[in-house]
């Protein structure tokens, strides 16, 4: 039976700019999350957690032009760059498709103090992934998933279902997202931005935290008795739709229990190590994720948020943390739920506050978006 | 104050795209969210902008927003208490 | 897996078509949004929410409802094996530029969040599937012009590995010049048009 599975990643975050980097400082119980005033132009101050672009500056000089390159676009490009570090397949090659994630890619371009800086077709998130594919010389027109904070986990089940068909060997799932006054300020026009670092699940919570940052997972496919040792696949997953409200999530979390339901068809759940929520903190969020959970009666799993180390990263968030949880599978070791303290939600999760190791080999990966989109995506260790 | 609503409810109506209602439509005690006039969360959201833009009344917390826009009346009330323009 | 269009409907600043057949003329407007609330008041929508949604959303709302208007889905109230499958190339881009414009002067600097809701492409589902009650596989896509392989591939493949049996699939795509949408009913029934790339781009091209 053929699997689908990851050949390589990167992160790049506030915490770092490799997996290993990050998996460090999270593992450390670090936090990339700090206050900034007067920056973007944003009256007024905000917690986020922002990649410092001095540094990817410099590592991206060593192997391409900086001026020729948005932000945004820079940040992927790294990190793809530094993920087929680890591996040696062909980017090149036509049977490399990739797959790219983001909400707002170059939106910044549009404020007219950065709108002369490329010409004006860049905006357009067909042409920042134009860039990326054509840094790589790959022939193929990249997939472009943008769906709010669930692109991360959609752009991987996309890739699976090409890597399933047999139409590429492999695909290179990238996504990011920047920090910048159109996104900051319209998340304060919600009221939606934490007052201080983001804590999720918590009873004292009272927002999200932003952030930025890009990852990168590069996906093959082959016969399970081939698989790697100590290898992540992507077994199942399922994409969902509220039908409640375009920016709230669904009271009953609807579209979320669908979709876990969907997604843990066959499954036995006694092997679930853990479930990584969205856990953005907001006081609807978490709530709707519990709800959602208990439905599906997963309330015994243990389950954590990774926002409180790198903020809510949108369009890179399903693939960081997708690279996240492979990383505890691996190392058979849950990751804390940083920023929670006291549970503040109706049914009774069971919120990860320490490290400690399993046996179980598989995990979720959820994420929940504006447009009431619901995406969870099945990750299973191979030994 | 018979001004001041009038114009609030010409400014919600305009504001939150409030297709086919007329000021004489909306009664001055009548709820502006959950049943009578139907309001959400995002249109709270946009009134506390309109707050700041036309009467340079800023609300941080959002909470507050649902007490504020009880009703037409209470709206009026609370602008002419704290306008500043 | 043998899939059919079971139906088609386009939308643009003149008109409305159904299978090829013109359903609705709409008289010259001066505005694109002005375009798309004539032909909802053409079309005898009743749907108040539809004037609060940004001109992107106004195009899909408009173009689901031709394309489930007289079929057997329209009145199911829990269509959990319906997929929406979007794509288009501008994104949310006009909306981002209006946005934009409540942030850029420091002097009239009021972030407007009924106009950042709207800045994502895929709230266009979110509208879709909140109006019919729609819970199944949802994907919006961007390319730079309209691409019949991705949409062909992926409601395949949602058919193939997943609940799906129904999919509405096609591209809503509006910029600051004007806007067209092209949406397919697409199930495993039998009908004239079979769900294939030539096909796709036979409709589209000749619509």
């Amino acid at each position: 039976m053929k699997v689908v599975y990851k050949m390589a990643d990167n992160i790049i975050s506030s915490l770092g700019f490799s997996t290993t980097e990050n998996m460090e400082a999270v593992n450390q119980g670090r936090s990339g999350v700090t206050f900034h005033a007067n920056e973007f132009d944003v009256p007024e101050p905000f917690h986020a957690s922002s990649v410092q672009f001095d540094r990817l500056n410099v590592y991206f000089e060593t192997f391409a032009n900086v001026s020729q390159y948005t932000d945004f676009e820079r940040l992927v490009i790294s990190s793809v760059w530094e993920a087929a570090t680890h591996t040696n397949i062909d980017l090149a090659s036509p049977e490399t498709l990739f797959v790219i994630s983001t909400t707002k890619g170059n939106v910044y371009l549009l404020d007219p103090e950065h709108s002369q800086e490329f010409n004006t077709e860049r905006v357009n998130l067909w042409a920042a992934a134009n860039e990326v594919v054509s840094f790589f010389k790959n022939p193929n027109t990249p997939i472009i998933v943008s769906q709010a904070c669930v692109s991360g986990v959609s752009a991987v089940l996309v890739a699976k279902m090409y890597l399933e068909s047999g139409k590429y060997k492999r695909v290179v799932v990238t996504g990011g997202d920047v920090l910048s006054k159109f996104v900051v300020t319209g998340f304060q026009s919600f009221k939606a931005l934490s007052s201080g670092r983001c804590k999720p699940f918590d009873a004292a919570r009272d927002g999200l935290t932003l952030g930025e940052g890009a990852a990168t997972i590069i996906l093959g496919i082959t016969n399970e008795n081939s698989l790697p040792d100590n290898c992540i696949t992507v077994k199942a997953g399922a994409i969902s739709n509220d039908a409640s409200h375009i920016s709230g999530p669904s009271r009953t979390g609807e579209g979320l229990y669908r979709a876990i339901m969907r997604t843990l068809e066959g499954v036995d759940t006694a092997n679930l190590a853990f479930i990584n929520a969205h856990g953005t903190a907001t006081p609807f969020n978490d709530e709707m994720e519990a709800i959602a959970l208990s439905r599906a009666c997963l309330e015994h799993v243990p389950v954590n948020s990774f926002k409180g180390y790198i903020g809510h990263t949108l369009g890179a968030a399903g693939l960081i943390e997708t690279v996240v949880c492979s990383l505890s599978l691996i190392n058979a070791q849950l990751v804390k739920c940083l920023g929670f303290v006291t549970l503040g939600v109706s049914k009774n999760i069971q919120v990860i506050t320490e490290t400690r190791r399993f046996e179980a080999t598989e995990c979720l990966k959820m994420a929940s978006g504006f447009g009431g989109c619901n995406a969870v995506v099945l990750l299973k260790k191979y030994n | 104050m018979e001004a001041l609503i009038l114009e609030l409810k010409k400014e919600i109506i305009k504001v939150l795209n409030l297709e086919g209602v007329k000021p004489e439509d909306i009664d001055n005690d009548m709820p502006l969210f959950g049943e009578g006039l139907g309001l959400d969360s995002i249109d709270a959201l946009e009134l506390i902008v309109l707050l700041e833009k036309n009467y340079g009344i800023k609300l941080d917390d959002p909470g507050k927003g649902r007490e504020i826009f009880g009703s037409i009346n209470i709206f009026a009330k609370y602008i002419s208490e704290n306008q500043r323009k | 897996m043998e899939l059919s269009i079971q139906k088609y409907c386009t939308l643009e600043p003149r008109k409305v078509s159904v299978n090829g057949h013109k359903l609705v003329e709409v008289d010259v407007q001066d505005s694109l949004e002005k375009s798309l609330v004539q032909t909802y008041r053409v079309l005898g929508l009743n749907y108040l929410k539809f004037f609060k949604m940004d001109n992107l959303s106004k195009l899909a709302t408009l173009a689901a409802e031709c394309i489930l208007k007289d079929t057997w889905l329209y009145e199911l109230t829990d269509k959990s094996n319906l997929a929406v499958v979007l794509a288009n190339a501008s994104s949310s881009l006009v909306t981002d530029a209006n946005y934009q414009r409540t942030i850029t002067d420091p002097g009239n600097y009021f972030p407007s969040p009924s106009l950042f809701v709207y800045t994502l492409p895929n709230i266009t589902i979110g509208e879709i599937c909140l109006k019919h009650k729609i819970y199944g596989e949802n994907v919006f896509f961007i390319s730079q012009k309209f691409d019949a392989n991705i949409l062909y591939f992926y409601v395949n493949e949602l058919f193939e590995n997943t609940n799906t049996q129904q999919c509405i699939t096609g591209w809503v795509e509006c910029n600051e010049k004007t806007y067209e949408a092209f949406l397919l009913l697409v199930d495993k029934g039998t009908s004239s048009n079979k769900f294939e790339i030539n096909i796709i781009d036979k409709l589209y091209k000749t619509k």
